[in-house]
């Protein structure tokens, strides 16, 4: 992978909107007596459309800050601004809103509603969005068209994951988030949930976060963001991106 | 949207109909306990009902006294006192009962009754028979769960020892009161139908049996409507301390 290391953002997107500017922000868990300072002053900007891989070791803060960026979790100091607001000072009314209309989750278990079909359970989401994607659609994007009618324990691990990948879509986030998306698959069908992952990004400009550990997707991301013990280790910008079906591990 | 039903909607149903095996064994399980709920407090207000119904027909006394002895006269200071709305005097004795062919003690309460008629408070329910007239001496009423314990009849005779002193008396009447719905013997826990009676006898002849002419030992009344209780029984109290009281039971009591 040809890459700078630099905290500057790729000049390729200098000129994209920025979607999140995170200031200093710190997390500290209370864990009985003990405290555990899971984010220890995190600086970063993320770019509309670009497709960014967060890596790193078990327990070095990638799910704690995807979960704030998320609205799931709040920084216990810090700013997060989502363009021009800061969700770190939201209620949890406002919390709920903005996930509902600004952001996708994947995560590693796909968490479907086993007795509603893949059809369903996308329209589960577009019944409560604003301006969703038709549900069909959606699924053709992730080359799910001819499946829509199964439910989840007929579809492969795979499957299951792009259906999850099309209910988190369907809304029209502007933020995908995706933790550890190909975590419980093999690579074969790892490639494939990738492939729908980049499709999504590319025929959308959905912004997507990718958090791995997985070294090899990497090279697919336009930045690769390392993390280590809460704090951001290095970022590369990738010039050469490849795609999904390139990716070997 | 894909149908007219949402899709949350779908999910319930699909998901009822899947455990449809223990949603009908949960309804139903719900249901016999919400019958039997409704069954149990339906009961339970026809028995209240049934019971202050009986209470009220058959005057049911509120305060229960009983005493040594004392004159007749006293009864019109205790009508007297503030609160008393009926007042009755009485002679309740305890007896023992001989029945042929039953080997074992029977013991008992009479309770005076008036010569000639019902009695103004806890009146008598009378299942077979006839009230006692005037002027027999020797007619009694026996409570009906006594009776059936003993195949007892009216027209049949039984031997009671008053005072020491062996009677033969005629049954005349088989009822109950209000008074003696619950009957267990002194010092009892339980009903013992077989060996304890209760029984009905003449004002008369039992003040007689027992040397009550022109006494009582024993009262019963009703309180008005607006009657403080407490007052009442304390003025009771005071009035028959000196006749060997005991002190007055309210009926809740």
């Amino acid at each position: 992978m040809a890459s700078t290391e630099t905290t500057i953002p790729d000049p390729t997107k200098s000129q994209s909107a920025v979607v999140f500017h995170i200031g200093n922000i710190t997390k500290i868990y209370q864990m009985g007596e003990v405290q555990v300072q899971a984010l220890r002053g995190i600086d970063l900007e993320l770019y509309e459309g670009e497709f960014v891989v967060l890596l790193g070791p078990s327990g070095s803060g990638k799910s704690t800050l995807l979960n704030i960026m998320g609205g799931l979790d709040v920084p216990t100091s810090g700013t997060v601004r989502y363009g021009d607001k800061d969700i770190s000072t939201f209620n949890e009314s406002v919390l709920t809103n903005y996930r509902r209309e600004h952001v996708g989750f994947v995560f590693q278990f796909y968490n479907l509603i086993p007795s509603l079909t893949a059809r369903e359970n996308v329209v589960l989401v577009t019944e409560i969005s604003r301006d969703p994607l038709a549900p069909e659609e959606t699924l053709k994007l992730v080359n799910l068209g001819d499946r829509m009618d199964h439910f989840p324990a007929q579809l492969s691990g795979g499957e299951q994951q792009r259906v999850a990948i099309a209910r988190a879509i369907a809304k029209r986030p502007r933020v995908l988030l995706c933790d550890e998306p190909t975590g419980a698959l093999d690579i074969k069908t790892g490639i494939i949930v990738l492939e729908a992952l980049a499709k999504v990004n590319r025929e959308l400009g959905t912004t997507t976060v990718v958090i791995t550990h997985n070294v090899a997707i990497a090279e697919m991301a336009d930045r690769v963001i390392r993390l280590s013990d809460g704090k951001i280790s290095s970022v590369e910008v990738n010039t050469d991106k490849k795609s999904p079906a390139e990716l070997v591990w | 949207m894909v149908t007219a039903m949402r899709t949350l909607d779908r999910k319930l149903w699909r998901d009822l109909w899947k455990l449809r095996g223990q949603s009908i064994a949960i309804t139903a399980v719900m249901a016999s306990g919400v019958t039997c709920f409704l069954m149990f407090m339906s009961t339970m207000d026809s028995l209240l009902l049934s019971r202050d119904l009986y209470y009220t027909e058959y005057r049911f006394a509120d305060i229960f006294v009983p005493i040594k002895r004392a004159p007749e006269a006293v009864a019109r200071r205790l009508a007297a006192i503030d609160g008393v709305d009926k007042i009755d005097t009485r002679v309740v004795a305890p007896l023992t009962i001989d029945i042929e062919g039953f080997h074992e003690p029977i013991i008992g309460t009479i309770t005076s009754i008036p010569d000639n008629g019902e009695p103004l408070l806890n009146r008598l329910y009378l299942r077979a028979g006839r009230l006692i007239e005037a002027g027999r001496n020797d007619e009694i009423i026996i409570s009906e769960s006594f009776a059936r314990a003993h195949k007892l009849k009216p027209g049949d005779t039984l031997h009671v020892i008053i005072k020491g002193k062996r009677e033969q008396l005629r049954i005349v009447g088989i009822g109950g009161s209000p008074e003696y719905v619950h009957q267990v013997r002194p010092g009892g826990v339980f009903p013992d139908y077989e060996r304890y009676g209760i029984m009905w006898m003449g004002r008369t002849p039992l003040s007689r049996a027992y040397d009550m002419d022109g006494a009582f030992n024993h009262i019963v009344l009703t309180l008005t409507r607006d009657a403080n209780e407490q007052d009442v029984v304390d003025q009771i109290d005071e009035i028959l301390k000196r006749y060997g009281g005991i002190g007055a039971i309210a009926r809740k009591d």
